[in-house]
């Protein structure tokens, strides 16, 4: 007696019956729907004719062991995908439905058949896939958006540490950011300057007038640069160069912030200052070397026909004494001249080695000798060889000229002192240009008037002088002297308490 | 259950040559090279026993389980169950998707390609059983469940034969466990054959 498989017909899976053979026993109605082939076109025809992939040895195999044992088999769809072609006939697309496909044995007497159960998963795996696809945005979402965090917090962390100030304001000129070299910068004692308006940071005079000419610039979409003085909580300021840089929060919205960059530049302007300074120097070096040398010569034509002249008026007693006159003028003039020829380093230097002490010590007798007797002078010198390259006359006229303002200063005073100490110098107190060489130390102090706070930046500048006499080329030509023996001449003075002159010099090798 | 060394040879020679079948039909199937091994088996009547031995094998608590009841000569069920973690890498490696990731929960697809593992590999080691022990048997539908260590192993009244499976797919070491759990009734017919088999070699 045969099976009778059409209730079947009546579930809503595809279901075929096979036999051992692979034979097809029945055919149910879905499996005619999915196929467009109905039950009398497959019935009793192997089951390859419709699903090739059911021919082959290995599922042939598979279907064969799960009759012999009666164990029912499995075919998942995605693995397999489908084996038994269904396709979509209303799609343009060649393409089947997903298939899970049980096999379950059956027995009736010795006979065994295979019922193959096929489930349409197509949606099931459709909506699935859809939700790994889903998933699979929702991370890569994440993962960027991890990725923008580990971006910005870098860049947080690079703007906190960089080298310049960095402020961030909104389009009012609110600070909203400010990073760790800014408070740095501006020495602020104040733990943020967040929400404090740009304006009150620069000086008075600026903050206006400069706020508005950066959020002019920003708001044209263009980069300002230029120069700001910022003003420190304690009052102090410090000029900084900068740009500020407008800021879109997202591409083609409007400028809604901007980036300031700041860099303080206080030791850019000192050296500036300082370079423009030394121009100018030279440059009046220069001109007071041609001058002097051009009235040197002018002098000793002077010289000259003055002694000629004195012959002349040998008998004539009243032009002989104007003559005197014209004389000494003449030698004041000459004197004034070549101090201003050493200063301005237009005299050859005529050099020796000479061992320094002893040349010192002369010269302190020296000193002692033209001091009035009032004045005390404590000497210590140190005896040691100090072997030094050195003009001995402009040398000495550069120490003679210290003694000579140091006596100025203490002769008015009621215990007046002077002091001379010579000997090496410590290596913590040599200047960078002399670091190389081993140096000695002179110094010459007193306890005389000190020279005012004011006049400290110009004592060393020709012609300057706080004194009724004397030209004002002491201390200008001692400092060039000082400095033609590559030596350094320093000035520490307080007023009404004292001067000290030191001077260090690079001993011969 | 007592079993001689000789006895437990043997069983874990059949689950063996078992899971050699399962893995060649394996490796025909999903293009992957499958290796599977059982390298130890463990019997007893004690469900603690059972339940720790499981726990030790896998150690997790949940488990991905593939279920197949069987009657005839011999009545109870086998299941093939794994941790989560190897369940979701069998999962992708064999579907070829990677949306099975290792972190992710099992989905539908990961499910049914367990399904079809498992149904292969138990009915290798259970048509082993069966074929080499003269035994009649047939299986029910295999199910997949979400269960833990102690569900899997539920029955009080039981003889559990299990065995350790390792799986290597794709240079991807994963461990499992065959659980055979035998109705009373059942486990002294199956080692009366399991000793007969054993005297006969």
């Amino acid at each position: 007696m045969s099976i009778d498989f059409s209730l079947f017909d009546y579930v809503q899976e595809g279901v075929v019956v096979l036999d051992r053979a692979g034979k097809v026993r029945f055919w149910n109605q879905v499996m005619v729907e999915w196929t467009a082939k109905t039950a009398a076109e497959v019935v009793g025809l192997d089951i390859a004719l419709q699903a090739p992939r059911l021919g082959e040895e290995r599922y042939r195999n598979r279907m064969v062991a799960a009759l012999d044992q009666m164990a029912p088999i499995t075919f998942s769809a995605a693995i397999h995908h489908h084996l038994i072609p269904c396709p979509f006939f209303s799609e343009g697309l060649k393409a089947y439905r997903l298939q899970d496909t049980m096999m379950c044995p059956v027995s009736k007497g010795e006979e065994r058949l295979l019922v193959l159960s096929v489930v349409d998963r197509t949606d099931h795996m459709a909506n699935i896939i859809g939700l790994m696809q889903a998933n699979a945005r929702l991370e890569r979402s994440v993962r960027l958006r991890r990725e923008s965090d580990r971006v910005n917090t870098m860049l947080a962390a690079g703007m906190d540490n960089a080298a310049e100030a960095i402020l961030v304001v909104d389009h009012k000129g609110r600070i909203e950011y400010a990073n760790n070299m800014f408070y740095r910068m501006a020495q602020s004692v104040s733990p943020t300057v967040r929400n404090q308006l740009l304006r009150e940071l620069l000086t008075v005079d600026q903050g206006e007038l400069l706020q508005q000419e950066i959020a002019e610039a920003i708001a044209s979409g263009e980069i300002w640069r230029g120069r700001v003085v910022v003003r420190r909580p304690d009052g102090s300021r410090f000029p900084a160069s900068g740009s500020a840089a407008p800021v879109r929060l997202r591409k083609g919205r409007k400028v809604s912030h901007a980036v300031l960059i700041l860099n303080d530049i206080t030791d850019y302007e000192m050296a500036n200052h300082d370079l423009q300074a030394r121009k100018k120097h030279e440059a009046m070096l220069t001109m007071v070397a041609g001058i002097s040398h051009d009235f040197n010569n002018l002098l000793s034509g002077m010289v000259g026909n003055t002694y000629l002249l004195r012959k002349s008026v040998r008998n004539d007693d009243k032009a002989s004494r104007r003559l005197n006159t014209v004389e000494e003028s003449l030698a004041e003039a000459t004197a004034i001249i070549q101090n201003l020829m050493i200063y301005a380093r237009g005299e050859e230097m005529v050099q020796g080695v000479l061992p320094l002490a002893p040349f010192i010590k002369e010269w302190s007798k020296e000193v002692q000798g033209i001091l009035p007797e009032s004045v005390a002078l404590h000497l210590e010198i140190d005896q040691d060889y100090f072997p030094f390259r050195v003009d001995v006359s402009l040398f000495q006229q550069a120490l003679m000229a210290v003694a000579d303002n140091a006596m100025d200063a203490v002769v008015d005073m009621d215990d007046p002192q002077i002091s001379i100490v010579f000997r090496r110098a410590d290596e913590g107190m040599l200047p960078a240009q002399l670091s190389e060489d081993a140096c000695v130390l002179l110094t010459v102090s007193d306890n005389g008037c000190g020279i005012f706070e004011a006049d400290m930046a110009q004592v060393c500048d020709p012609f300057f002088s706080t004194k009724q006499i004397g030209s004002g080329l002491g201390l200008s030509v001692a400092r060039a002297s000082i400095e033609q023996h590559r030596g350094v001449l320093h000035i520490d003075s307080t007023e009404g308490v004292g001067t000290k002159v030191s001077i260090l010099l690079p001993l011969a090798r | 259950m007592i079993l001689n060394e000789r006895c437990r040879d043997v069983i874990q020679e059949l689950f063996n040559i078992g899971a050699g079948r399962a893995a060649s039909t394996l490796n025909d199937f999903v293009q992957q090279r499958v290796f599977l091994q059982v390298p130890e088996v463990f019997l007893c009547d004690d469900r603690d026993q059972a339940i720790a031995w499981v726990e030790k094998t896998l150690d997790d608590q949940k488990l991905a389980i593939v279920q197949m009841a069987f009657q005839g000569d011999m009545e109870g069920r086998t299941s093939l169950a794994f941790s989560r973690k190897s369940a979701q890498l069998l999962a992708s490696i064999l579907s070829g998707n990677d949306c099975n990731k290792p972190d992710a929960e099992l989905n539908a697809v990961g499910e049914s390609v367990l399904v079809e593992v498992g149904n292969v590999l138990m009915n290798g080691v259970m048509g082993t059983l069966g074929n080499m022990l003269n035994m009649k048997i047939c299986y029910q539908v295999p199910q997949f469940l979400h269960h833990n260590v102690e569900l899997m192993v539920a029955e009080e009244n039981a003889s559990f034969l299990m065995a350790r499976a390792k799986m290597t797919v794709a240079e991807l070491e994963m461990e499992g466990v065959i659980l055979v759990l035998f109705a009373l009734h059942s486990h002294d017919h199956f080692l009366s054959a399991v000793e007969r088999l054993a005297a006969s070699k």
